[in-house]
């Protein structure tokens, strides 16, 4: 399992930096959509089925689509390559890495891992609390299971089955308010895109009588 | 025994128990969708049916309520794992926002019809910001305050450039959606920092971890503040106002009507069940805020408001000197009772007055545009004697002059200030309540005098009979306020008194 998730890393960082280096922008894009699939496939090694799904369907799948789209109109041979040693990059070089040794040595010092539960992402929450209230509080009294969420409850019911417990259970509520944001802001969508006469007769009648058509033109 | 039987997960699933408690709320919603439905097959001429529709369903939530109101009883009850209140404080916020929502959509059909604006998606959307205020004002996790929020945010920036001709309108759309969604990330990121600090959602757990921690955890002070600084934007509180006057202006009169009273309503319910309740045991760290942004906008919003000019622009700024004085009441809500019964009675008495007055404008707007300039109030009593009386009325009571429901209000916070020992406060309160007046009368005033014979007369429409009972209801509810004490103040006690979580 190990030396999978490490081959399926490796990859994964390579095509990330094929992202970065990459000398045309449309190879940098495909790029991208193989790192996130094998992010992806890092989530099914870790028994996060649903997850892995979801990472395919919504990354690899629409968002790059879109962005390959993008790419694709803006015609990627006209775009120009910065200088190598811009001075804007160096900084930036240096930011970065000054961060990552920071994170690095703040990793070294305090962050213990626990080995117990290295290949089971989710169940590792267990051991890991924040701040300084989460510690005292009684985490079983919570029905959110934040932070207290059950060891190998993902192991004896499956991920989907406990995601769909989560959300149509516990977060039912939050769940339903968020479908009708999402059916408001297409209502929104509709209304403010609407086909309107613009240009030299602006005529405010003529939405409605659009309307009139199609509302005919339905029938 | 399946695998879904052994899951420890899921101990309890949501029943009747729970949809009881959200039946207003499910009945909007429900209004809501068949509003959609109802547009695509209601004739353009025959819109005012929608409007027919929409108040019928309003009214059937506002009855479901008051029952919810005895069934809920005193001490309330958490319905959803803890997500949802179900309690008087919440069907209190509930009736307001309903009488708010439903009084708009009468005013509604004449001011669009004339304005050109008669969509469908008009009342499908008011309803989706009830339904989100509704929530807001029930809600107990911090998932449901978020989302709740956004819902009634992103209706409102749609129907804020709901005139898609007017570029005034259009212009209030982006400022209210960029600033909203910046005011959005505050409260987020306040959110998170009170997640990450106590490991819960829901206020009740996060109230519990709170009164446990010693030493005052620094992360969750600045969470509580962030999350005050994103609600502070939408009472538009200063110094997180600026939106407030251009988005007032630039909306459909009718939208600001609604969006100026109930937002209001809907976020205080939300700040006094956070900090007066769930937040109280860190009382002594988020004080100084609320009391520095209640001085704050007492003094931008009255000072402001003297200088303007437009009669939409000088009420948002007395908008913002209003939650200025409802501030108060949160600010000394944890030490006194009548912080929050103060707070309470104002907002209804804020409702009807504010609601009233922009009623008045809505109902005068005529077909060019919206009734704006002070000028084309010049000389309406003479010709509309009962509409100016009106708002002559609400206007004294956003003054705070007795027998007003303004004035109730005002002594209340007041008194609650001085019974908190801060005086200074309510000395504050007390001084600008003074400089309002100036701008306040200077309206009344223009109403009273003679037209001018060169200026351009603005054609006043006829009141109509949705307009006239408009004006009556709220003026009656204003006078009421003022008058009967005891009655609304009874009902603020009681609602205060079974506030969930309940710390």
């Amino acid at each position: 399992m190990n030396v999978l998730l490490a081959v399926i890393l490796i990859l994964a960082a390579i095509s990330a930096l094929g992202v970065v280096f990459s000398s045309k922008t449309i190879y940098s894009a495909l790029s991208l959509v193989l790192t996130v699939a094998l992010l992806a496939a890092v989530f099914l090694v870790l028994n996060a089925q649903f997850l892995f799904v979801v990472q395919l369907i919504v990354y690899a799948g629409a968002v790059m689509v879109l962005f390959v789209f993008i790419i694709a109109l803006l015609d990627p041979t006209a775009e120009d390559r910065p200088r190598l040693f811009d001075p804007r990059l160096i900084l930036g070089v240096l930011a970065v890495a000054g961060l990552c040794t920071a994170v690095f040595i703040a990793a070294r010092n305090d962050v213990t891992y626990d080995t117990a539960c290295t290949t089971q992402a989710v169940t590792c929450m267990h051991g890991y609390t924040v701040g300084s209230l989460a510690a005292t509080g009684d985490l079983s009294a919570d029905p959110f299971h934040t932070f207290g969420f059950p060891e190998n409850a993902v192991d004896r019911a499956g991920n989907v089955q406990t995601l769909a417990n989560q959300i149509f259970h516990t977060y039912v509520l939050p769940f339903e308010i968020t479908s009708l944001l999402l059916l408001v802001a297409a209502v929104g969508a509709v209304y403010l895109t609407r086909r309107v006469a613009v240009g030299p007769r602006r005529d405010p009648q003529a939405e409605e009588r659009w309307r009139d058509e199609l509302v005919e033109g339905g029938e | 025994m399946n695998a879904l039987a052994a899951l420890p997960l899921a101990t309890a699933t949501p029943g009747w128990h729970d949809l009881v408690g959200l039946l207003p709320e499910l009945i909007v919603a429900g209004g809501f969708l068949a509003l959609m439905l109802l547009d695509l097959v209601v004739p353009p001429a025959r819109r005012t049916w929608l409007a027919v529709f929409s108040g019928a369903v309003l009214l059937g939530a506002l009855a479901v309520s008051v029952w919810g109101w005895y069934d809920a009883g005193a001490a309330g009850r958490s319905v959803f794992f803890g997500a949802f209140a179900y309690d008087r404080l919440a069907v209190f916020g509930n009736c307001v926002i309903l009488g708010t929502s439903l009084l708009t959509v009468v005013i509604s059909p004449g001011y669009l019809i004339r304005r050109k604006l008669h969509h469908g998606e008009y009342y499908s959307l008011l309803m989706a910001a009830t339904v989100g205020m509704m929530l807001l004002a029930g809600a107990t996790s911090l998932m449901v305050i978020f989302l709740a929020i956004e819902l009634l945010s992103i209706s409102l920036y749609i129907l804020s450039g709901f005139s898609r001709q007017e570029e005034r309108s259009q212009e209030a759309a982006v400022k209210y959606l960029l600033l909203g969604s910046f005011a959005s990330a505050f409260l987020l990121f306040g959110m998170a920092l009170v997640y990450g600090e106590t490991g819960h959602t829901q206020l009740a757990q996060i109230a519990a971890s709170m009164s446990r921690s010693l030493p005052v955890d620094p992360l969750l002070v600045g969470g509580i503040i962030l999350m005050f600084v994103g609600l502070a934007f939408k009472v538009s509180a200063a110094p997180f106002h600026a939106w407030t006057p251009d988005v007032y202006q630039g909306a459909p009169t009718s939208v600001t009507t609604f969006m100026s009273v109930a937002t209001k309503v809907a976020a205080f319910i939300v700040i006094i069940r956070l900090f007066d309740d769930a937040f109280a045991s860190y009382y002594s760290h988020w004080s100084a805020v609320v009391i520095a942004v209640a001085i704050l906008s007492m003094v931008v919003g009255n000072f402001a408001a003297l200088t303007q000019t437009s009669i939409k622009r000088m009420l948002a700024y007395s908008g913002i000197a209003q939650a200025g004085y409802i501030l108060i009441g949160v600010a000394v809500g944890v030490g006194t009772s009548l912080g929050v019964q103060g707070a309470l009675y104002y907002l209804a008495a804020y409702a009807f007055t504010n609601l009233g007055a922009f009623a008045v404008v809505t109902v005068m707007s005529g077909r060019g545009e919206d009734l704006d300039s002070y000028d084309q109030l010049r000389g309406l009593w003479h010709r509309r004697p009962y509409v100016a009386a009106a708002l002559a009325f609400f206007l004294l009571s956003l003054a705070g002059f007795p027998p007003t429901a303004g004035f109730i209000g005002k002594f209340l916070v007041f008194a609650a200030a001085i019974q908190a020992h801060n005086v200074a406060l309510a000395l504050w309160g007390i001084g600008t309540s003074a400089v309002s007046v100036f701008y306040y009368l200077r309206v009344t005033l223009i109403m009273f005098q003679r037209p001018k014979e060169d200026a351009p007369a603005y054609e006043w429409p006829r009141t109509g009979v949705a307009g006239s009972a408009v004006l009556l209801v709220t003026a009656a509810g204003t006078l009421v306020l003022g008058v009967f004490v005891v009655l609304v103040l009874t009902v603020a006690t009681m609602a205060q008194t079974g506030t969930l979580p309940g710390t």
